[in-house]
């Protein structure tokens, strides 16, 4: 009763208040709370997504089957293709016409892809991304004809199909719409001129090796390919300009692949005639991999590499894959490549780890690529679900990093002279892992990359970081004279570079990958930081990693968007992180929270604030006992906190006392609900106060150092401390 | 055949690959002092000095057969930071290097420096070995915080107090 009458008291006199200075007539404003809802921002849920994150009961998805044969032209550089598309509606809509991807179309003499680039000196992050596209137009007596070539688009029994092409997207005019639970199969046949990756900076195309006279092939976003329709986009049509990745639909798939007779091939799926195209050798050391779980078996050695790249070949081999539910297919092709596997032991499943690279990729690949492998699978399926496709390959190709269901491109080249130095090696086990990682975002939980580049970037780079971790430890000999692998986006100070940053050349990360400046730090780093601290200082690892396992299993083999993340996060953690999503991941707020002021309260009980009434109600409360028991505290301090910074973050304070003892305290975010510029807090102690730390181990991420300590301490620059320390 | 190392971020994974050093540029008028920290990839910075010097010389480990790496360093970093407008009595000072994972770290002054109305410099660290190498300066006065881009075409700088 006595809070209540003082509850009472103290509203009447606020209100008395804020009324009695009010001069002009009051204008209202809307809900600016750095804690209000989400409401705005997030789409609706409904009976496809639910309020929850889960997919909804009406949820569904399209599916996609092609049946393919490949014939790869060596002698040319061209690929040519001829598919079979089975298509199937489970969308609960009737569809008139069908949306294909043709992303090889990005280089066709007429494609609008690298016009859009500015040709100026842009701001630093953006880079002058226009050498392929201007050698291609100015310097080249010819130019390279890019694109895909159309030989045929029919209906299975032979009827031409009306279609049109723009840009790099293909519609197809159904003959007869495509109602719901229905499929529809059409046959097409297609070439093209493969590019040379490293001129075009592309994700695929072939590398050409000079010494040797060879090529090696990274094929992939090579075929025509089924756009994504569902509830969220209609058809995800978007036109591929360079940076928006993809988003495909599922499917199964049956490859045969032609190259010549001395090439080794590796590819999305199972291999189904294994003992057609391997050597007798080359199937005896597959068998020995397969019971071989802690070091790599060659199943085609340097040497045997070596001679093969001196070949010619007799003929052609056709090489013939499957896979089921994979969201994309892509493969490579050399006769200069050296395989290797090893076994990996995934909660009880068999996934083969396989490295394919030609002798330029070592002395470094034989030591490390394998065993990243196998040491990423293990990490992600800890913190998603097991890996469940059969094996896992890394491809050497220069200067890229590049991710497809069950294989990935990876950069990593020591010298001519066989010199690497720790940025070579970290580089390459870094992005080994990474797109290892892919397999599991966008490939398995298969966000939209068209739409949004942080939703597999950012999440697998998150995980990324664990996997690095957990690989350090189990192979302390791969980082000698370290105590952990150096993950760039582990410590939440190498993010505040960035986000201290030019405000003009900053994005949201909620922003489409075609819009923002800087897209490294955008799609990747800040939203891996932004997850780690969030798991590491926000929600605690426990809360955190079941929610994370939560969404990536809710999410296994279906589309996700955003909200599904957003929600799946809170829903399954009771934590509201409405101002986390806000604050991280719809502004480029920064963090900047620091003391301004310590006041010594002598006489606490007889202070005139409201303060004192609750202090003395309080104490009228107790029991004698509990009175004659109570803590004498000799000292008591009002520390006083400001926040100039957008960003709302627990404050984590250090209080350090006259007798050499310091105390931890984690104010929640919410300490910043109702004043989120200065707050206060009482602070009760037989010590006296000597000492006041804001973020005491630089875990938020904050920019501005010169407020974090009281008594005030200006920080040195780096180079002051380098030079005090000489 | 390779015509270009330029890397877009086209990538699914953007490589650390990409030929951009970071320099913190500190004026400090009441110790008569322009503060210096440069951060350059240790193996794209070993490959600029080997040019510079006609030497093949490794960083981290220091390659112990150059002698005295730190005098071609400052020489170096003293060549291509170049601040002008001091008057005569002004010096630069090398104050020491320490390696920090892929990075090297450089820190250097420029002493005896009055009081100035508008600063200007260059910076063409690794441009000659990269031409697509890009160099960031931030400097940081008393009042303001900006940022300058340096590149091929442009490696000149300039700042009015």
């Amino acid at each position: 009763m006595q809070m209540k009458y003082a509850q009472i008291v103290t509203t009447i006199l606020l209100a008395t208040f804020f009324t009695s200075f009010a001069q002009e007539t009051p204008q209202g404003h809307t809900n600016q709370n750095k804690f209000r809802q989400l409401y705005n921002e997030l789409a609706t849920p409904n009976v496809y997504r639910t309020a929850s994150g889960a997919p909804g009961p009406a949820y569904y998805q399209q599916q996609a089957d092609y049946v393919m044969e490949l014939v790869l032209n060596d002698e040319t550089q061209q690929l040519f293709g001829d598919q079979v598309v089975t298509y199937t509606n489970n969308s609960p809509e009737t569809l008139t016409y069908l949306w294909v991807q043709m992303d090889q179309n990005v280089r066709a003499r007429d494609g609008q892809s690298f016009d859009r680039l500015n040709n100026g000196s842009n701001y630093y992050g953006t880079q002058r991304s226009v050498a392929p596209g201007f050698v291609n137009e100015f310097l080249l007596n010819e130019k390279f004809d890019g694109g895909f070539k159309i030989d045929a688009l029919k209906t299975t029994s032979g009827d031409d199909l009306s279609y049109t092409i723009h840009q790099t997207m293909m519609r197809i005019d159904l003959p007869t719409p495509l109602t719901a639970g229905t499929a529809i199969s059409f046959r097409l046949k297609w070439h093209y001129n493969i590019p040379n990756r490293q001129f075009w900076d592309a994700r695929s195309g072939y590398e050409y090796f000079q010494k040797d006279d060879n090529y090696a092939y990274f094929i992939a976003q090579f075929f025509p390919r089924m756009a994504v329709y569902n509830d969220v986009e209609g058809w995800q049509n978007q036109q591929f300009w360079g940076n928006g990745e993809f988003a495909l639909p599922f499917g199964d798939y049956d490859v045969k692949i032609t190259v010549p007779n001395d090439h080794i091939v590796e590819a999305t799926g199972v291999l189904e005639n294994r003992k057609e195209v391997y050597s007798s050798a080359m199937m005896k050391r597959f068998r020995e991999a397969k019971k071989s779980f802690d070091k790599p078996v060659f199943i085609v050695t340097q040497e045997e590499a070596e001679a093969n790249e001196k070949s010619v070949p007799t003929g052609t081999k056709t090489w013939h894959f499957t896979a089921e539910n994979v969201r994309d297919f892509a493969f490579t092709s050399s006769r200069k490549f050296i395989v290797d596997m090893m076994n990996v032991d995934v909660n009880g499943n068999d996934v083969m780890a396989v490295s394919v690279y030609p002798k330029e990729g070592n002395p470094l690949w034989e030591q490390w690529s394998t065993k990243t492998v196998a040491s990423a699978l293990k990490s992600y399926s800890n913190m998603t679900f097991d890996y469940p496709y059969h094996k896992a390959i890394s491809v050497h190709a220069d200067d890229v990093g590049m991710e497809y269901p069950m294989i990935c491109f990876n950069f990593g080249r020591p010298d001519e002279n066989d010199y690497y130095s720790d940025r070579t090696k970290f580089g390459m086990i870094g992005v080994i892992i990474h797109e290892v990682g892919h397999n599991f975002f966008p490939m398995i939980v298969n966000s939209d990359e068209r739409q949004w580049g942080w939703m597999d970037e950012g999440l697998n780079s998150f995980v990324q970081i664990i996997a690095e971790q957990d690989f350090g430890k189990t192979h302390p000999d791969a980082i000698p004279g370290l105590d952990h692998y150096p993950s760039d986006d582990m410590d939440p100070q190498n993010i505040v570079r960035y986000m201290a940053g030019d405000q003009d050349f900053i994005a949201p990360i909620m922003s489409n990958p075609e819009n923002v400046y800087q897209l490294g730090p955008n799609a990747y780093s800040k939203p891996a930081t932004a997850l780690n601290i969030l798991r590491e200082t926000v929600m605690g690892r426990e809360l955190f990693d079941h929610a994370f396992k939560t969404f990536s299993q809710r999410w296994m083999f279906k589309h996700p968007t955003p909200e599904d993340f957003f929600r799946t996060m809170e829903d399954a953690s009771a934590f509201d992180l409405d101002w986390f999503w806000r604050g991280w991941f719809f502004t480029t707020d920064v963090v900047d929270m620091g003391v301004t002021d310590v006041k010594d309260i002598k006489k606490l009980g007889d202070d005139k604030r409201y303060f004192s009434l609750y202090y003395k109600r309080s104490l009228e409360n107790l029991t004698p006992e509990e009175l004659k028991n109570r803590k004498e505290n000799k000292k008591f301090y009002e520390v006083v906190f400001e926040k100039p910074g957008g960003l709302v973050m627990p404050l984590i304070v250090e209080y350090i006392y006259a007798d050499g003892t310091s105390e931890r305290k984690t104010y929640p975010a919410q300490v910043w609900r109702k004043n989120e510029k200065t707050i206060s807090k009482y602070i009760a102690t037989d010590k006296e106060l000597v000492g006041v730390v804001v973020d005491p181990d630089n875990a938020t991420a904050d920019i501005n150092k010169d407020n974090n300590n009281w008594p005030k301490v200006i920080e040195e620059n780096d180079f002051e401390k380098f030079k005090k320390q000489q | 055949m390779r015509l270009f190392l330029l890397l877009m971020p086209l990538l699914a994974f953007v490589p650390h690959k990409y030929y951009v050093s970071t320099t913190d540029m500190y004026y400090k008028p009441e110790k008569q002092q322009i503060q210096l920290v440069v951060r350059v990839f240790t193996d794209d910075f070993s490959k600029a000095l080997s040019k510079h010097v006609g030497a093949s010389i490794t960083l981290d480990p220091d390659n112990k057969a150059v002698d005295d790496v730190e005098v071609l360093i400052s020489n170096y970093f003293k060549e291509h930071f170049v601040v002008y407008g001091l008057p005569a009595d002004s010096y630069f000072s090398f104050v020491g290097r320490e390696y920090k994972q892929d990075q090297t770290y450089l820190y250097a002054s420029f002493d005896q420096v009055p009081e100035m109305d508008v600063l200007e410099w260059s910076n063409t660290f690794l441009i000659a070995t990269f031409p697509e190498q890009k160099n960031i300066v931030t400097l940081t006065t008393s009042t303001a915080k900006k940022s300058f881009l340096h590149t091929q075409e442009v490696n000149f700088a300039q700042f009015d107090f």
